[in-house]
């Protein structure tokens, strides 16, 4: 269980797409007062944005009009941190880079995150997600040897990691703040956090290893890798070390244990059964988890894994569960659904900054700041049943309200 | 000037020994304590062979070594704020601690566990591998081609996410800790870490009933394309709002700015054809003048570099971000260090992982335990 460790910390970012939102969404977990940023004359959303909103308040700025820099800075003067994600260019256009936010705040934690870093020949390129998992090297090391180059699985892949190294920079530099009184300026790129998780290959590769696509081969094992099982695009993982095999061939009943052996022993098997079984034995194996796995699984609602979000989005009525922490046990705060953009603009400029109602008014006369109607998540257009068949989706489960019973289970039923 | 925080780090394994590398990158003095024999991830290969040390060198970069008897470690975790360990039951056996480490030896703060499935609930004491966390966290569901099975990650992003994960769940005890002086033990999971890469594919399921799966097609277009060299990495824009009329002025395929093919929705109707116009036009040129071709026309293309692109990479270099460390046969290896740069804060102690069990005892048990 997680405590509100963060309870009383300000942190203002102006931030947009992934990483930098999944950074300061956790330190919302740990129960931070995050302040979110954005233009209310650009729409972002979708379902997908509760992981990343929830429990933040919303301020909305127009740097391009008059007085929004001066409104950002107003804040940023009250902030323990203060944190964006957009190219260095448009942050020193808009006079909030770091130089001018430590001259209002001098003991500042601020955090640039960016493509590459704000320094060096590639510091002003713009750069996504799955383009730093290409250009880290990532994807050359992904799929099969004949094959193309790969992607790790989801489109947040190097965003999620990037922003949870993000996490710890901030708690550190927290850390040391409170030891020394000292600020400092976080730099962390999406390029630079993808390279140090391929930090064990670059020094493999000094050592003589040829890294290449090798599907799911690895030296180490005597058998290694996934395995059909019975049902639609299920399988299992295993993963047998010589000193293993024994054990392995035992829980199976197999005289002897090759790729041939097992993959014909497990398939039309249950890959639950069979991950249960070997486990039994001490050998490494689950089920390939897919979402709805993961959604029921009795194991991570024990561990209080999922954060619960009270939700009444129009469509969105109830509780839901969401993934929690990286780390872990689950939110410290009550989660609550995401506050619409800007919706919290006139209590920030007014409790945190200072500005008299007045200027308040002034500023939403000038719509310098503003409002957006919240907007219920976007859909895919296409029907459910229409992805089924193009293979985007593996399946639709009817009962997918199941999830419920696994909170129950674990006692956590809302 | 304040003493440097202390952890104590009894790993035997990339996980917890990464979580305590970030700590040594963060200032902090972190000792690394093996069992006599030494860590076994001292011996360890790579997935494809040969390699051997490389990941021990990696990640054990930054910190004093030491190899003592169980009352001298205990005494020495007295004298941390923060242990961290691998803690499951073969992590245990590994690094040469007794069954009960977790939950008795005493630092300051925080003991920080970090093992494949936690140390509680029913799956507590399964055993785990890099592949088996990726396969339970959901991710190797989604990786790899929409027509072939789950493909694994590069290695080891399992424990290396995991052991940011433990590293933060350290810090954040730690903060709580210090204010009432009480010691916190936090149990990290790598498949719960691993786990936080799938949010999106989790609430198209408890929302929706939708399992999605292997996606390498959906998006037709936001993949890596052969040029005359090589492959070249061509989204030309955000996912959500990408577009292909200006890759068709790019390419100079006209067709490609039909309105077939300027919604991921669309394109996937249309996938076939789509490929067969956008493939294509690629091996006219290099990777690298599409990637100036892009960038002047503001798409985000991006080179599909290979781990030996790196140790030359001119951006790598200008940030500092490789630096020379002694590998486990006295080799000069180049490797990450702080994975960001600071202006500002504390500077790391920058150096090789210990060259052999136990090579700092006098040096660490006079420093810790001869007062602060």
């Amino acid at each position: 269980m997680n405590e509100a460790v963060l309870d009383g910390i300000i942190v203002l970012a102006m931030e947009q797409a992934v990483a930098l939102p999944f950074a300061t969404r956790h330190l919302a977990d740990l129960g931070a007062e995050v302040i979110r940023v954005q233009s209310h004359k650009r729409r972002e959303g979708g379902l997908g944005q509760i992981d990343l909103t929830r429990n933040k308040r919303q301020l909305a700025i127009d740097f391009a009009a008059p007085g929004g820099p001066e409104a950002f800075l107003r804040v940023a003067a009250k902030a323990d941190i203060v944190a964006h994600n957009y190219t260095p260019r448009v942050v020193r256009r808009f006079g909030i880079d770091y130089e001018r936010v430590k001259a209002v705040n001098p003991s500042v934690i601020y955090l640039s995150l960016t493509g590459f870093g704000t320094s060096g020949p590639w510091g002003e390129r713009p750069l996504f997600g799955p383009g730093s998992e290409a250009v880290s090297g990532h994807n050359l090391l992904i799929g099969d040897p004949d094959g193309w180059p790969g992607r790790p699985g989801t489109i947040v892949y190097a965003d999620a990691t990037c922003g949870l190294n993000a996490v710890f920079a901030i708690l550190a530099a927290l850390d040391h703040r409170d030891r020394t009184g000292e600020g400092q300026h976080i730099d962390i790129s999406l390029y630079e956090t993808q390279v140090a998780q391929l930090g064990t290959v670059l020094a493999e590769r000094q050592l003589g290893a040829e890294p290449s696509r090798c599907a799911n081969h690895e030296a180490n094992y005597v058998l290694h890798g996934v395995f059909e099982c019975i049902g639609p695009d299920r399988h299992v993982a295993v993963a047998v070390t010589a000193d293993q095999a024994p054990a392995a061939a035992a829980a199976l009943g197999l005289p002897e244990l090759t790729d041939t052996t097992f993959a014909a022993a497990v398939r039309g098997q249950s890959a639950l059964d069979i991950a249960a079984r070997l486990q039994a034995f001490g050998v490494p194996a689950t089920a390939v988890a897919d979402a709805s796995d993961i959604a029921t699984d009795d194991h991570l609602w024990a561990r209080r894994y999922f954060a619960l979000v009270a939700r009444q989005l129009p469509g969105y009525e109830g509780t839901f569960p969401h993934m929690g922490p990286a780390w872990g046990g689950g939110p410290a705060v009550p989660g609550k659904e995401s506050h619409s953009v800007g919706s919290d603009s006139a209590e920030i400029l007014r409790d945190v900054a200072g500005y008299s109602e007045k200027e308040v008014r002034a500023l939403f006369e000038a719509e310098t700041v503003g409002e957006l109607t919240p907007i219920a998540g976007s859909r895919p257009s296409e029907s459910s049943e229409i992805r089924v068949e193009r293979g985007e989706l593996s399946r639709v489960e009817p009962n997918f309200g199941r999830w419920k019973d696994a909170a129950a289970r674990a006692g956590r039923a809302e | 000037m304040t003493p440097r925080p202390r952890a104590l780090d009894v790993s035997a394994g990339v996980g917890a020994a990464y979580a305590s590398k970030l700590l040594a990158e963060a200032g902090w003095d972190v000792v690394k304590h093996e069992p006599p024999g030494g860590d076994p991830l001292r011996a360890r290969g790579s997935r494809w062979g040969g390699g051997e040390g490389g990941a021990f060198s990696f990640v054990n970069q930054g910190k004093r070594g030491v190899s003592l008897d169980e009352p001298s470690l205990r005494r020495l975790a007295g004298a941390a704020d923060a242990v961290l360990g691998d803690f499951s039951p073969a992590g245990l056996a590994e690094a040469g601690l007794p069954a009960d480490a977790y939950q008795t030896l005493m630092p300051r703060f925080v003991v920080t566990s970090l093992s494949g499935f936690g140390l509680v609930g029913p799956k507590a004491g399964w055993a785990s591998t890099e592949l088996i966390v990726q396969a339970a966290s959901g991710l190797l569901f989604l990786t790899g081609e929409w027509d072939q099975p789950p493909m694994q990650l590069p290695p080891y992003q399992g424990a290396l996410t995991g052991g940011v994960a433990a590293a933060c769940a350290t810090l954040a005890a730690m903060l709580v800790a210090r204010r009432d002086n009480t010691v916190r033990r936090t149990d990290v999971s790598m498949v719960e870490a691993m786990a936080m890469h799938t949010f999106g594919q989790q609430s198209a399921f408890v929302y929706f009933g939708e399992v999605p799966r292997r996606e390498a097609r959906i998006k037709g277009g936001l993949r890596m394309v052969p040029a005359s060299d090589r492959f070249v990495y061509c989204a030309p824009g955000a996912v959500a709002t990408m577009r292909m009329d200006g890759i068709a002025v790019l390419l100079d395929e006209p067709e490609l700015a039909d309105e077939r093919f300027q919604t991921a929705e669309s394109r996937m109707a249309n996938y076939d054809q789509f490929v067969e116009l956008f493939v294509p036009p690629f091996r006219r040129k290099s990777a690298q003048e599409w990637f100036e071709e892009a960038e002047k026309m503001h798409m985000t293309f991006a080179l599909v570099q290979s781990i030996d692109d790196l140790f030359a990479c001119p951006q790598l270099d200008a940030r500092q971000l490789l630096r020379e460390v002694t590998g486990p046969r006295g080799e000069t290896l180049r490797v990450p260090g702080r994975t960001y740069r600071l202006e500002g804060g504390p500077t790391p102690v920058v150096r090789p992982a210990p060259a052999r069990p136990g090579i700092d005892n006098d040096d660490v048990l006079a420093h810790w335990l001869g007062g602060r």
